[in-house]
């Protein structure tokens, strides 16, 4: 009776807590003053494998009580960029019990009732754009439980370089729910981070800038792997190819890193870890299709990815920069810096016929230059002193800073906002429809950079979308200069706008981005969609450089059958659910809107603000006529990952015959340019007029 | 009567007055094709005629030579082959012997001249295509040639003109008006150049002069 008492206090506790929403970081959470001890972190193992176009990241975690009565485990951790969670297992028994996808209500009805009568649940929700928030129960006094979560993203290249994220850090964007909660985020057992590359393309570096720690092991031309924290046991559930060294060719050089030590004290989840691989220079532009294709007379879904050539020519006639800068409370501690930072590495690489502009907003926005002004050494000197000014604090008027910043811009200049922000807009004007309507005024693209783990992703990602711009998320972890030259990079060069894609030859629906909008450089072009039929296929991508039409072409095979990537289905439908929500954030919720992203996440089995995976006894899904679609899904693709795992790399460029790019792709080694001779139309024109004069004189 | 004589070099060519023009300039059509017909057949045949830096150190010499019949697209290919058929027609087709000799060597010395600059002196261009930096040097030579032909003053102005483009471009660090995708390379357009005015020099005792002239 004390032990139900007790864990019912938890749970109102917890439930007050519900209206303050979680904190955007990883770690166990309970109510500050609610009475309910803490639970202790034991285990933090975190497996990852980038390979195929998209990366699959498991995280096993136990749960320890160590207190004299039962209670419920709440575990936060910021939603990971464009991720799919596919799997929620939970040991009942000792036994993994594979979670299924439901309405997100009905699983929280369930829920409570499992709870309610003292069995095991487990339970993981989507809290907006900034948790997803993980619920077991019971904890037994004295005993731990185990729990395993996973999830798959796109990997995608930029300008050469591939980024994996696994975000810890404290996004600091909720006071409220920083108030509520108290956060432990110490590992009190083993904690183990490893990631495994298997690329076709060869990857030339591998880089943790903010874990130097980290065991960096080249096993093949574009095989690595990366550890960190505790080696594994022989207990551990591990993928094949972290423990087959079999695999690995004797001439490879041996670990580029000794070992790091194992660390007796307790690791805290709070800081990201972010992995950068460089692939090897002069890679051609190139097409690649991923398919999955079970049945060859049903339908199959494919990804489609482009990564162009070094076709776009720089941009020298100077640019207007306007650099609008949040400095909320939101951005304290190492937002700020690194935004300080990263903007005076930027002012130093203007060039003399650009122009800059500081605006930086909390509650109103001030223009800290007094305008558009000449990116001279001297000015630039002026503005780096001012940016090291800049702190943090008050509330985020974005839609301000947005305003003051298309304010004097010039028509006939090419310009830039540069945004930079953890975007929870929270004073002023708040709608996202308000927002777009702002953002369309003008002709200006804007590069948004979202910092840190809790951003309003979906507001940005629209904002920069409406302008034909680009995002780039950004973490305390991350090498800043690497994310401000690729950006500069971007607005320093033509782009692709426009762009469309044509896959003739063979049926293709449901194809996700639609439309696609613009392409930077050094950006790839990912599509997901569904098909039928096989053969034979003519790829056209046509889009726009500078007012001109460009097309590039290739002609590749289309399978019939494919079984290798089976996650590519859950990847297209996340997508799918992608753009319906920004839909509903643009247009607000209807009941139409919302029955379809729990259609699609139902089905596919996928986390979503509008479902939820639960874990219930196995008996109990058979009882509540639950059907098991979920579980054989995630069966499938852990089948398919250790086929994948113990074969070798497979390279899925299809335009080898007829290549769609006569040129590399863009890279940062200053190596892979292209140049074309051109003597240009007025070239043309000139000879013409001369050609014309030689022939009257030869001739009189 | 023999419709061929005997050149005092030992070649054949077509019967007729001494230094008479042909009056098709093969050679410049010829050219032409070849670049139509690479640019027809798409990118994948170009891909291993490029001028890339990396396989010529490697070994594979001809892309000196082949790079520069290779284009990107249309706005790559339409004004350098627009000023190849001015040049390479108006040099062929002018009175005076051996004229397509000599074109063919303004081609291979500016041929080799850009590429070599390139690998030389370009190390952060990996590959390049097209025809400008050559065309630099025919612009070069046939320019010197239309100015002692005819002694118009026309003919050094646009000659000068070309060297002050070539300048601006160096200055900015680009084309002063890009067409194609691929930037443009002023330092290439450099080497050509030069490479006209030398080849201009060596030949300057033997291009025609105006009638009346000194």
């Amino acid at each position: 009776m004390r032990m139900r008492t007790m864990t019912m206090i938890a749970a109102g506790a917890l439930a007050l807590g519900a209206w303050a929403g979680p904190v955007a970081a990883a770690g166990l959470l309970t109510p500050v003053g609610g009475g309910v001890p803490p639970l202790e972190l034991k285990d933090h193992l975190v497996e990852v494998v980038v390979e195929d176009g998209y990366a699959v990241t498991i995280v096993e975690q136990r749960f320890h009580n160590p207190h004299p009565r039962d209670l419920e485990a709440l575990y936060a951790f910021p939603v990971p960029e464009a991720a799919a969670v596919s799997e929620f297992t939970y040991w009942i028994d000792g036994r993994p019990v594979t979670g299924e996808v439901l309405p997100k209500q009905q699983a929280r009805t369930v829920y409570e009732e499992e709870k309610a009568a003292g069995r095991a649940t487990a339970l993981t929700e989507q809290d907006g754009h900034r948790d997803f928030e993980i619920r077991v129960t019971p904890v037994r006094a004295g005993d731990e439980v185990r729990i395993r979560l996973g999830y798959i993203q796109p990997a995608r290249l930029d300008t050469g370089v591939g980024r994996y994220v696994y975000p810890l850090a404290e996004g600091n964007v909720d006071e409220a729910a920083n108030a509520f909660w108290h956060m432990n985020d110490q590992v009190t057992g083993r904690f183990r981070f490893a990631l495994t590359l298997r690329l076709a393309a060869p990857v030339s570096a591998v880089r943790l800038p903010a874990h130097p720690d980290a065991e960096i092991r080249r096993r093949g031309d574009g095989w690595f792997t990366v550890t960190l924290g505790d080696p594994p046991t022989p207990n551990d559930d591990r993928p094949r190819d972290h423990a087959d060294a079999a695999l690995v060719p004797a001439a490879l050089p041996a670990a580029t890193r000794s070992p790091a030590p194992i660390s007796g004290s307790p690791r805290r989840l709070d800081t990201d870890i972010v992995v950068y691989w460089r692939l090897a220079e002069g890679q051609p532009g190139q097409v690649e299709l991923v398919t999955h294709k079970p049945d060859a007379e049903g339908e199959g879904t494919f990804m489609l990815v482009v990564t162009p050539g070094d076709d776009l020519a720089p941009i020298d006639r100077g640019t207007d920069w306007t650099f609008v800068l949040d400095r909320s409370g939101s951005m304290r501690d190492g937002k700020i810096a690194h935004l300080r930072d990263g903007v005076r590495q930027a002012l130093a690489r203007l060039g003399a016929r650009d122009r800059v502009r500081l605006i930086a907003f909390n509650n109103a926005a001030q223009d800290l230059s007094g305008g558009l002004v000449p990116a001279t050494p001297a000015v630039v000197r002026q503005l780096d002193a001012l940016v090291g000014q800049i702190g943090a604090d008050g509330g985020t008027n974005l839609y301000d800073g947005l305003r003051l910043a298309q304010e004097g811009t010039d028509a006939d200049r090419t310009s830039a906002i540069l945004l930079v922000t953890d975007g929870v807009a929270n004073v002023g004007e708040t709608e996202q429809r308000a927002f777009l309507d702002l953002v369309r005024q003008r002709d200006i693209r804007l590069f948004t950079f979202i910092m840190g783990n809790g951003a309003n992703r979906p507001l940005l990602a629209a904002l920069t979308e409406a302008t034909n711009g680009h995002a780039v998320g950004v973490s305390t972890a991350d090498d800043i200069v690497g994310v401000l030259l690729g950006a500069l990079g971007k607005v320093g060069h033509q782009a692709f706008h426009d762009v469309a894609l044509a896959l003739d030859g063979i049926e293709t629906f449901d194809v996700v981005p639609d439309p696609i909008g613009s392409i930077y450089r050094g950006e790839q072009l990912v599509v997901f969609g569904r098909y039928r039929g096989a053969g034979m296929a003519d790829l056209t991508v046509r889009g726009r450089v500078s007012g001109r039409p460009v097309e590039y072409r290739t002609r590749f095979a289309v399978p019939a059958t494919a079984t290798r990537n089976p996650e590519l289905e859950r990847l297209w439908a996340f997508a799918r659910v992608e753009a319906a929500m920004t839909e509903i954030h643009t247009f607000g919720e209807t009941p139409d809107r919302r029955a379809a992203v729990e259609a699609l996440a139902v089905a596919h089995g996928l986390v979503t603000p509008y479902t939820s995976m639960l874990v219930v006894e196995e008996d109990v899904f058979a009882e509540r006529g639950l059907a098991r679609t979920t579980a054989e899904r995630v069966a499938d693709e852990q089948a398919a990952r250790a086929a994948r795992a113990a074969g070798p790399v497979v390279a899925h460029r299809v335009d080898q015959a007829a290549p769609a790019f006569a040129s590399a792709q863009p890279s940062y080694g200053g190596g892979a340019g292209a140049g074309g001779g051109n003597v240009g139309l007025l070239g043309l024109l000139a000879s013409a007029a001369l050609g014309w004069a030689g022939m009257r004189a030869r001739r009189s | 009567m023999s419709l061929v004589e005997t050149c005092p070099a030992g070649s054949l060519r077509p019967a007729g007055p001494p230094g008479r023009p042909p009056v098709v300039p093969w050679l410049t059509g010829t050219l032409a094709v070849l670049v139509l017909g690479l640019y027809a057949l798409g990118p994948a045949v170009g891909v291993p005629l490029l001028t890339e830096r990396e396989a010529i150190l490697a070994g594979e010499l001809w892309r000196l030579l082949t790079g520069h019949l290779v284009h990107t697209d249309l706005g790559h290919l339409i004004p350098d082959l627009g000023v190849w058929l001015v040049f390479g027609a108006l040099y062929e087709t002018a009175p005076g012997r051996g004229r397509v000799g000599r074109l063919a060597v303004t081609v291979l010395v500016g041929a080799l001249a850009v590429g070599l600059w390139l690998v030389a002196c370009e190390p952060a261009i990996e590959r390049y295509a097209g025809l400008s930096g050559l065309l630099n040097t025919v612009a070069a030579v046939g320019l010197i040639d239309l100015w002692r032909a005819t002694g118009r003053p026309l003919f050094l102005v646009a000659l000068i003109s070309t060297g002050v483009k070539i300048a601006a471009e160096l200055a900015i660090g680009g084309a002063v008006i890009d067409t194609a995708a691929w930037p443009a390379v002023p330092g290439a357009h450099l080497a050509g150049f030069a490479a006209g005015l030398a080849l201009a020099a060596a030949w300057w005792k033997t291009t025609p002069r105006p009638a009346g002239a000194a």
